[in-house]
């Protein structure tokens, strides 16, 4: 027994040491000493999706990128490191999160020629702070069989009593619902929405929960009829080879724009975007990037692969978006309704919507 | 100075004192017991001299060094002190050999301790066990090893904490004159803490008799014995038959005899204590006096008295008889300790005088 | 070695003299190194506790007012009905299962004796997404019974909603049991043989043994185990997020990401910390006075009850019960799905994440064990308040949400690189590299300032195996502090020291918030990469990583097991 637990305690300390020496302190160092050829990306986004982007990248210009993905913390690690930041640019799935790193201060203005010409003045800040790479829209999907043409057309509609237990929601507190929340309170007031919020509450078929795919699965299982997703994931479902059953939900469903109608504001739209951090020890190749992921291989490659909206004017979406047919996005300041998210959170709060429809 | 030295010590825990203002001197070579009922703060002595517990109040002395000093904060720690202690719950190191917990404190290349070590486990023997783990010994063996472990050493002090309040009491005897020998072969000045009497008796060179945190009497143990200083230390020997009276004419009266009571006033309550062992059948034989009994004898007149039998019981040694003075059956009958075998029946009719020596009268405050 | 080498016979070498500048209680404390020394590791240990603190009360947002309208209260409700919930269960089936495995005998009952840790190996998040995955609607089970019973719509039938509190409390007693099972376990062995033959001759059966003496013996061991899983319970996120149950700690996060106030969120992980320091607190009052250590200093093997006919079957069923579900059955689930993507789970980096988890929880991983043992151990030299106090609280890291101790990780560091930064600019006009802050010792930090309760609890629970007169002995007999402690405390705890390494190890293999937020660039642990699909629920293309964190947390919890067992004097019976 003895020998036994000297030799585990002695084994699990070499391989850490080996292993630790490997890949340890050393790293950042060595990170140092080949400053230019790299820089250091912290992403919202995970790695498996913009890998092929960050790939093809450092294949046109040589420069490494290394990545940190995390959903939390990333903020606090930028603003702690101060003036030693470690990290170049940030890429995020939100336009909460590029509005949060912009009010507290650690974003780089950035002035880039290239960046004006691929990115429409409202998809960017006006001091180069951040820029928008994509837009996704946030969509109805709905049961082909049980629900009409007509019936749904926006999203005030989802608070009418007819669609009682018959919406699958995520997470109110989940950052898409909270932006589409601040969307509601930039275009109709705080009050409105709550009324709306509490509506929808009382439609809910079950509490909310799972993610957006979940939502459509629970249309396929008949939960329910109606669910809010990102389009993308629609696009996801339909092509996916690997699990066969997502195709089945994607069949269930139809997407359908909301708010179209002339006098409404349009579907609610997010951004995803990136930013170069203060105090980045590679600026230049960082605003590179940005410049590569704006430009028209990386925005084809954001359409084709990933199914989203792409920036670049001349830009084509990818075919089964655009068999979806076009629609009118919301062009509202996104910088404005992100800076309602923290109200819009406090509203989902109030109106306790995630306690789901019993309540 | 040589030997252990503690000079008025006093040790609280939190709120609560435990020793207060306690000097106690050992001489290389003597062993002193420290007898008292639990609680008293014998141990927590014996932990402050030892260095486990750090001295409040008062001085610490080993030898010629100063080891713990109370107000100005020095503390020896234990490993220095040169001392070895012996726990009541022996403490021998389970993962350990015997002979490696005994060679525990010695340093690894000294032979010469060595050859002592081996050749103390052959004379107490445990000899067989020497390569064994102390759980298969018994509480007798691991005593042993646990002395030897303390000696090994050669400490210039020895402290026991009850030593052998764990064994099984037909082992007891031999055991403690082992245990005797052996200390005595090392001449180290040896402080022993013990809550029975016939134990220090047996063992001490003197007793110091302890009740709450104080020492009450000093002396040995015939001292300690016949010149009890207070009823407490007179009842620490065993149950003590108490009359109540008050003083007349500077003496005590009782059915059993007057008994003297100098230094106090007329008219004070007194509590007159007979040991058991005071009562003589007045046709026995006489006893026998060693010669350092010492103290001085009040003056008294013992009276021969005609007592009632209610009960005998015999213990081996002697014999337990139980009687009343005046044949009334409800008071609360004498007891006393009669050599040999002596068993009158109950309600037999028989005179007694009582040994002055073993009678020990004290105020009662 | 003694001290006494070199001199005549019996003599002290001379004096050791200290200075009386210090009043009494503190004048002992200031110059002792040892505790000096504890003291310095558990402020460094506790700083990012303290980084905690400060930045809940650095603010003037209101975040309390707007929570205790709305939200507050389910948050308490829910976290205490799952903190009860997932007590009393951890504690029915941990302590159920050590004493059946220990005290008695039927068929199967070695096996079970380390099978029952398997579990431990799997983390939270993965048993969650096999429990919904396996029990949803189009799960297997569901599926299976409308094929069996021909019911078409969710309205036909009635089965227990997964995605709830229930499901969340049986998921997390299920991955939290072996903490309570291994120290139930290692407290019945230890316990004194003569103590349970008293029980049985004063005609106790075996159930009345068990409670009226084993279970109230092995109280402390039990009580540490517990407290272990309830910390857990209130830190986790990922789980109960999962099962869309809205905690305390779901509520700090809400704050911190959605209300962007991080300071709110540190608020509220102070209210958690006091309120664990009050739990921990009380339960140690209540525990005053006793002694657990054992009264008899012979051992001999353990009698055991012999189970026969239904007794013995009942016995396996229970303790067969919760390695399937905790351990067999997502094995299986995950090494189906590795399978059946095997192309995809592959990846190219798969053997360097493997590395990493394994080379950062080892070093971690012993670390944590030293560390442990120096604290516990200058704890027991110097018994004062202060020092225990100070431990306490540098142990409260496991109670806090991970992320939001991650952001106390970084900000003593950033100080740290910032203060080196400035030296190196003045002194040698370059800036310095960052030295820690987004560097594996930030990770190892943060696993140790999270992690310390556990090596520290398992440490503490082993030196009660050594009493305080096996302490004064070594120490008159020559050993200083550090010499008893390499010759008499070390040999005795080894046992304990190793449980510390194994169980930290494994928790480091499964960590993931404090490694996602420190972690340096471009590197991934088999947790982190797991993380990418699984937040997105995609954790069939992870499942190959995911099997491996589960695999190799397999041979430690062997190890753990045969630990435990070889570390009880005088065996088991056979």
């Amino acid at each position: 027994m003895r020998t036994l637990e000297t030799l585990g305690c002695l084994k699990k300390f070499c391989l850490g040491l080996t292993v630790l020496c490997g890949f340890g302190a050393a790293q950042p160092i060595a990170a140092q000493q080949a400053a230019a050829a790299e820089i250091n990306l912290y992403s919202y986004r995970q790695p498996f999706l913009i890998q092929p982007l960050l790939d093809a990248f450092t294949a046109e210009s040589g420069i490494k990128v290394r990545v940190v993905f995390a959903k939390k913390g990333m903020l606090e690690r930028i603003r702690a490191a101060g003036r030693n930041n470690a990290a170049d640019a940030v890429l995020t799935v939100d336009m909460g999160r590029l509005n949060e790193l912009r009010e507290a201060g650690v974003l780089a203005p950035v002035a880039s020629p290239v960046l004006n010409a691929n990115i429409p003045a409202h998809l960017r800040h006006p001091d180069g702070l951040w820029f928008a790479l994509t837009t996704r829209a946030r969509v109805a999907l709905v049961s082909r069989e049980r629900i009409g043409a007509d019936e749904l057309q926006s999203y005030e509609d989802l608070a009418e009593p007819r669609f009682k237990g018959r919406i699958c929601m995520r997470s109110g507190k989940h950052a898409y619902n909270v932006a589409l929340v601040a969307a509601m309170i930039h275009h109709k007031g705080a009050d409105a929405a709550r009324t709306w919020l509490k509506g929808l509450k009382a439609n809910l078929a079950r509490k909310p929960q799972g993610n957006d795919r979940a939502q459509a699965k629970a249309i396929y299982q008949g939960q329910c009829d109606v669910a809010l997703a990102n389009n993308y994931y629609m696009a996801k479902m339909a092509t996916n080879e690997k699990k066969p059953e997502q195709k089945k939900w994607a069949a269930a469903v139809k997407l359908l724009y909301l708010n179209q109608g002339e006098s409404q504001n349009g579907n609610h739209m997010n951004v995803s975007g990136a930013a170069v951090v203060k105090g980045a020890k590679h600026p230049a190749a960082a605003v590179k990037l940005l410049e590569f992921l704006s430009d028209a291989e990386a925005q084809r490659i954001y359409a084709e692969v990933n199914h989203e909206y792409p920036v670049k004017p001349g830009v084509r979406m990818s075919d089964l978006v655009r068999s979806w047919g076009a629609f009118k996005p919301d062009t509202a300041d996104i910088e404005a309704i992100a800076k309602l998210r923290r109200r819009a959170s406090r509203l989902v709060d109030e109106v306790r919507f995630n306690n789901g429809p019993t309540s | 100075m040589a030997g252990l030295h503690l000079n008025n010590v006093s040790h609280a825990f939190g709120d609560s004192s435990v020793v207060s203002g306690v000097s106690v001197f050992v001489a290389p070579g003597e062993l002193v017991c420290l007898l008292g009922p639990s609680g008293c703060g014998k141990t927590t002595l014996l932990r402050v001299a030892a260095g486990l517990e750090t001295l409040q109040v008062g001085r610490v002395t080993i030898g010629d060094d100063i080891v713990a000093e109370g107000q100005q904060m020095q503390h020896t720690p234990p490993e220095r002190r040169g001392v070895g202690l012996m726990f009541q719950d022996f403490a021998l190191f389970p993962h350990l050999s015997v002979r490696d917990n005994i060679a525990f404190g010695i340093e690894p290349g000294d032979a010469e301790r060595r050859r002592w070590i081996d050749e103390a486990l052959e004379r107490v023997g445990v000899d067989q066990y020497r390569d064994a783990y102390p759980h298969i010994l018994s509480g007798g063996q691991q005593q042993r090893v646990a002395l030897l472990r303390a000696l090994a050493p050669r400490p210039q002090v020895m402290l026991l904490d009850e030593p052998f309040s764990g064994l099984d009491v037909t082992r007891r005897a031999e055991i403690r004159q082992q245990t005797l020998g052996l200390l005595k072969e090392t001449e180290a000045a040896t402080l022993m803490v013990t809550h029975d009497p016939e134990e220090a008796m047996f063992m001490a060179d003197r007793i110091l008799v302890m009740a709450a945190g104080h020492i009450v009497q000093d002396g040995s143990p015939v001292d300690v014995y016949f010149n009890p200083t207070d009823a407490f230390v007179t009842r620490l020997f065993g149950p003590v038959n108490r009359m109540e009276t008050a003083v007349a004419g500077g003496h005590a009266s009782t059915p059993l005899g007057r008994f003297g009571t100098p230094g106090l006033a007329d008219g004070r309550r007194v509590e007159v204590l007979f040991r058991p062992e005071a009562f003589r059948l007045l046709d026995g034989a006489v006893d026998v006096l060693p010669a350092s009994a010492g103290g001085f004898q009040p003056a008294c007149e013992t009276t021969a008295a005609t007592l009632t039998v209610v009960r005998a019981r015999p213990l081996g040694r002697s014999s337990h008889v139980e009687f009343t003075v005046g044949g009334n059956a409800t008071e609360e009958p004498l007891i006393a300790r009669i050599p040999g075998v002596y068993l009158p029946a109950p309600g037999t009719l028989v005179s007694f005088m009582v040994d002055a020596r073993q009678v020990h009268v004290f105020p009662m405050d | 070695m003694s001290v006494l080498a070199g001199r005549p016979p019996g003599r002290p070498p001379g004096r050791f003299w200290r200075p009386a500048a210090f009043p009494l209680t503190l004048g002992r404390l200031a110059l002792d190194p040892w505790v000096l020394g504890a003291l310095a590791v558990a402020g460094f240990v506790a700083a990012p506790l303290l980084a905690v603190i400060w930045q809940a009360l650095a603010t003037s947002d209101d975040i309390w007012s707007h929570l205790a309208a709305t939200v507050l209260p389910v948050y308490i409700r829910e976290t205490l009905l799952l903190m009860t919930g997932v007590g009393v269960g951890t504690f029915i089936v941990g302590t159920g299962c050590a004493w059946l495995v220990t005290m008695c005998r039927f068929p199967g009952q070695r096996v079970l004796t380390w099978a029952l840790l398997l579990p431990f190996a799997v983390p939270a998040y993965l048993l969650a997404f096999v429990a919904t995955d396996q029990l949803e609607y189009a799960g297997t089970v569901q599926t299976g019974l409308r094929a069996l019973f021909g019911w078409q719509r969710p309205g036909d039938y009635w089965f227990p909603e997964i995605r709830s509190l229930g499901g969340a409390v049986w998921v997390m007693t299920l991955a939290l049991y072996p903490y309570v099972y291994l120290l139930a376990r290692a407290a019945f062995l230890e316990q004194s043989v003569c103590v349970l033959e008293v029980s049985r001759t004063l005609g106790k059966t075996a159930w009345g043994s068990f409670f009226g003496v084993a279970l109230p013996l092995a109280r402390p061991a039990i009580v540490i185990g517990i407290s272990l899983v309830l910390m857990e319970t209130l830190n986790d996120f990922g789980t109960v997020d999962f099962f869309a149950v809205e905690t305390f700690t779901v509520g700090i996060y809400d704050v911190w990401l959605n209300q962007s106030s991080i300071a709110g969120a540190a608020q509220l992980s102070l209210v958690l910390m006091v309120f664990v320091l009050a739990l921990i607190t009380a339960e140690r009052l209540a525990r005053r006075g006793r002694r657990f250590h054992h009264t008899s200093s012979r051992y001999q093997n353990l009698p055991s009850y012999r189970l026969t006919g239904l007794k013995a079957v009942l016995a396996f069923a229970a303790c067969v019960l919760p390695v399937v579900i905790g351990f067999v059955i997502p094995a299986l689930v995950l090494a189906g799905y590795a399978i059946r993507f095997h192309a995809e789970t592959l990846s190219p980096r798969y053997l360097e994440f493997a590395a990493n988890s394994l080379g950062l929880s080892a070093f971690a991983a012993i670390a944590a064990a030293v560390i442990g043992l120096v604290l516990a151990y200058a704890q027991r030299l110097s018994q004062h308040p202060a020092v225990n106090g100070v431990v306490r609280f540098a142990g409260i890291g496991y109670a806090v949400p991970a992320s939001v101790l991650a952001v106390g990780v970084i900000l003593p560091l950033s100080q740290l690189d910032e203060a080196m930064d400035g030296a190196t600019m003045t002194l040698l006009g370059i800036p310095a590299p960052l030295l820690v802050s987004g560097t594996l010792a930030a990770v190892v930090y943060g696993y140790l300032v999270r992690f310390l309760a556990l090596s520290h609890g398992a440490v503490e629970a082993g030196l009660t195996k050594v009493t305080p007169n096996m302490d004064g002995a070594a120490r008159t007999l020559g050993a200083g502090p550090g010499g008893a402690l390499k010759r008499v405390h070390f040999p005795l705890i080894r046992g304990s020291l190793m449980t510390a390494a194994l169980l930290v190890f494994v928790d480091c293999m499964k960590e993931l918030p404090l490694t996602l937020v420190l972690r340096p660039f471009d590197f991934d642990t088999l947790a982190t990469f797991v993380y990418q699909y699984a937040s997105d629920e995609l954790f069939e293309e992870a499942s190959l990583a995911a099997l491996t964190i589960v695999a190799a947390g397999i041979l430690p919890v062997i190890l753990l097991s045969m630990t435990i067992v070889a570390s009880r004097r005088g065996g088991t019976a056979p």
